[in-house]
């Protein structure tokens, strides 16, 4: 048995919360969620006194190490009074993620009016109450749709979701740092990741970068989603790294998830019998639409997927054999 | 005409006791406490990033191979220049060569080829799957086996009727050990090259004792590789060097380019009972789970394979994804001279580790990382934390 250093990815997309408030009917949700993660937390920190933890946010088109903090913030925290009765530690970590968390938030969801025109929550509003009546598959689509005739500047796909990879990225830089710098430390390593958007066929191959490292690395990479659109890569994440995929419909139930599926660690979870995802979505997105494809053509050269054939690969400009076009494209 | 060009690439390049003499160890200086540590640690640095750098370079490659490993079972390979003897360390050499190789290679084929008394025998088919290879080599491979001269001819003789049959928009590759200063041929082996440049095939081999003039002569004139190696970690790699997809070099053709028709299918398990079902593939074996063609919705029961009803081929995304950082590589950090305080994926405080040595930015979003973060987004990662 080794500790862990376990990293939370909490996806912080205004439009993602403004959904999954409508879908739950509280307004208040983002406050319900947080305590359940900081429940989370505790116990992950409580469980053994060589347990690490990170919290990185993921936001539209950046993410941000929220925790542990900057030096200077961190000597900030320790120079404010504590509650004597309270564990240190126990206290500084919530009161750092809980504050950077809703910090972020707020900010996140104020440049989303900024950038939708001013009037209120209804941008994010319109967006969910359209994305809740329609079908999973095109509910990201729809909001950003809905985005984008508001004026939202950022392009559709990526005001309806978040920068996971640049997440991931960072999570996994740091972990690597830690094994590379402590070489005479034996850790676990893992990160779960709190979705509730769908995801960015733009990140596809930044993604499966992410994915396979971690599986080089040994690094579970856990899938909690709050959400009902679509997360093909997020599956395949799961899948590849022989984690858990769990999809949480009743956020009052959160808790109970995470304390059940994603606490135990890896020596642990060989004994118990845990729900798990069965069906793996295992498409891919094309590189010259950034759409998720079921069908696509390959370049045999270098093995980019397009949507429709063509006679010359945008990737390494190679012009294809004739004969084995079809044959609308000879002419 | 190639033959004669290899040899003045030779000359050019001299003996190495005609070179000038380097006194190597003044490269070490001490530092202020006396210590040799810090020189060695910067030199060994220096090894970690060039050794990275060599391999950086937009060049198109082809990640489609065809690829038959020849090795040398014959007496020769008994030798113990290497421990604890020469077919050993190649078996070991070669099965962690067919799992990178399969890992860097998706859709590729292998097959091995083992040549000894004169002669040349296939231990597998081409196929695209690593346990195949490896079991053949655990199971064919032992030592006593090891008898006769070896068959340069005869063996890539068979490599080319291997190759024959591989479809034309891969590349067709021979990858050799050879640990034999001699070959055993029923012809001449020269008349084999422009067979063997007519059906695009490289030549390259590793040798194990000294330079063979024909080894040379044949991986010269098929545009490979003929390299010979010092030792079992230079042997390692070398052996490394072939996994990536190669460079497209010849350009005569490498390979036709073709535009493939694929489907990414999803898992699925059944939600009804019968909880076990029949897959198109397999008529009289029962599955628990399978995977949805997304052309015809029959279901097979493994990837990568080709659809029995509707002939699309059937992949999953892992698979081809795990190539494509060839496509987007990650620009090379430059060394900076700043000092050691600030590090944009963590801050600094996360852990009690120093930052060894100097900090290295990103030419695109200028960030900086330390060294370890370097060689790591550089060779496993394959993302900058600060771009994305
Ligand atoms: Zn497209
Ligand atoms: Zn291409
Ligand atoms: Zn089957
Ligand atoms: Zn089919
Ligand atoms: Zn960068």
């Amino acid at each position: 048995m080794t500790g862990t250093l376990g990293a939370v990815i909490v996806d912080l997309n205004p439009l993602g919360w403004a959904q999954l408030a409508r879908v739950q009917k509280q307004d208040d949700v983002f406050e319900k969620v947080l305590q359940h993660v900081l429940l989370y937390i505790n116990a992950f920190l409580g469980l053994r006194y060589d347990n690490h933890l990170l919290v990185i946010a993921a936001c539209p088109n950046q993410s941000h190490l929220l925790y542990p903090a900057e030096p200077q913030a961190a000597a900030e925290a320790a120079s404010k009074p504590k509650p004597v009765n309270v564990y240190e530690e126990f206290h500084t970590a919530n009161e750092q993620v809980a504050s950077q968390l809703r910090a972020v938030f707020r900010q996140q969801q104020a440049q989303f009016r900024a950038a939708g025109g001013g009037d209120d929550d209804d941008a994010a509003a319109t967006a969910a109450r359209r994305a809740a009546t329609s079908p999973t598959a095109t509910a990201a689509e729809d909001a950003a749709h809905v985005a984008a005739h508001l004026g939202v500047a950022k392009t559709s796909a990526t005001a309806a979701t978040s920068a996971m990879a640049s997440a991931l990225s960072k999570a996994l830089a740091y972990t690597n740092k830690v094994k590379v710098a402590r070489p005479d430390m034996e850790i676990a390593t893992r990160s779960l990741i709190i979705s509730l958007t769908p995801d960015n066929p733009a990140e596809y191959v930044p993604l499966m970068n992410c994915i396979f490292a971690a599986q080089k690395m040994g690094h579970m990479l856990e899938v909690c989603k709050l959400h009902r659109g679509d997360t093909a890569f997020l599956e395949q994440a799961a899948h590849i790294t022989g984690s858990n995929f769990i999809q949480v419909d009743d956020v009052s139930r959160l808790a109970q998830t995470l304390l059940q599926v994603f606490l135990p660690d890896q020596e642990t979870r060989r004994w118990l019998v845990l729900p798990t995802k069965e069906d793996v979505d295992f498409r891919a997105a094309c590189f010259c639409h950034k759409r998720i494809v079921s069908v696509g053509f390959v370049c045999s050269i270098c093995l980019s997927i397009f949507c429709a054939p063509q006679k010359e690969c945008i990737m390494c400009g190679t012009e294809y054999d004739i004969s084995s076009l079809p044959a609308s494209l000879e002419s | 005409m190639d033959l004669l060009d290899a040899d003045d690439d030779v000359k050019k390049a001299g003996y190495a006791w005609e070179d000038t003499y380097k006194r190597s160890w003044d490269l070490l200086l001490e530092d202020e406490a006396g210590s040799l540590e810090t020189a060695v640690d910067r030199l060994k640095q220096q090894l970690k990033r060039a050794r990275r750098t060599l391999r950086f370079g937009t060049v198109r490659r082809g990640i489609v191979r065809n690829v038959v490993l020849v090795l040398d079972a014959s007496a020769a390979m008994a030798e113990q220049d290497l421990k604890p003897n020469r077919m050993e360390t190649t078996l070991k050499l070669a099965r962690q060569f067919i799992t990178a190789f399969f890992d860097q290679n998706p859709l590729s084929h292998l097959s091995i080829v083992v040549t000894r008394g004169g002669l040349a025998e296939r231990w597998t088919q081409a196929s695209g799957n690593p346990t195949d290879h490896i079991d053949a080599l655990q199971s064919k491979g032992p030592t006593r086996d090891l008898y006769g001269e070896p068959s340069l001819l005869n063996a890539l003789s068979l490599a080319r009727t291997i190759l024959a049959h591989a479809p034309a928009h891969g590349t067709r590759e021979v990858l050799t050990v050879f640990g034999s200063l001699t070959s055993c041929d029923p012809g001449n082996i020269y008349d084999l090259i422009p067979q063997l440049n007519q059906d695009r095939i490289t030549v390259n081999i590793i040798g194990l004792a000294s330079e063979v003039h024909v080894c040379k002569a044949v991986c010269a004139s098929t545009r490979g590789q003929y390299r010979v190696i010092m030792n079992e970690d230079h042997f390692d790699e070398i052996m490394t060097g072939w996994t990536p997809p190669p460079p497209l070099v010849r350009e005569d053709g490498d390979a036709r380019p073709r535009l493939m028709e694929m489907g990414f299918p999803r898992r699925r398990k059944p939600r009804r009972r019968p909880v076990s079902f029949l897959c198109a593939c397999h008529p009289f074996r029962p599955e628990q789970r399978g995977f949805t063609c997304p052309r015809c919705l029959s279901v097979v029961c493994e990837l990568p394979t080709e659809c029995p009803v509707c002939a699309l081929t059937l992949v999953s995304s892992p698979l081809l994804a795990r190539s494509y950082h060839h496509l987007f590589p990650v620009m090379p950090y430059v060394a900076t001279n700043l000092v050691a305080s600030t590090h944009s994926a963590l801050p600094p405080s996360a852990f009690a580790a120093t930052i060894l040595g100097g900090v290295y930015a990103c030419p695109s979003c200028r960030q900086p990382f330390c060294l370890d973060c370097d060689i790591y987004v550089h060779s496993h990662l394959h993302n900058c934390p600060g771009c994305i």
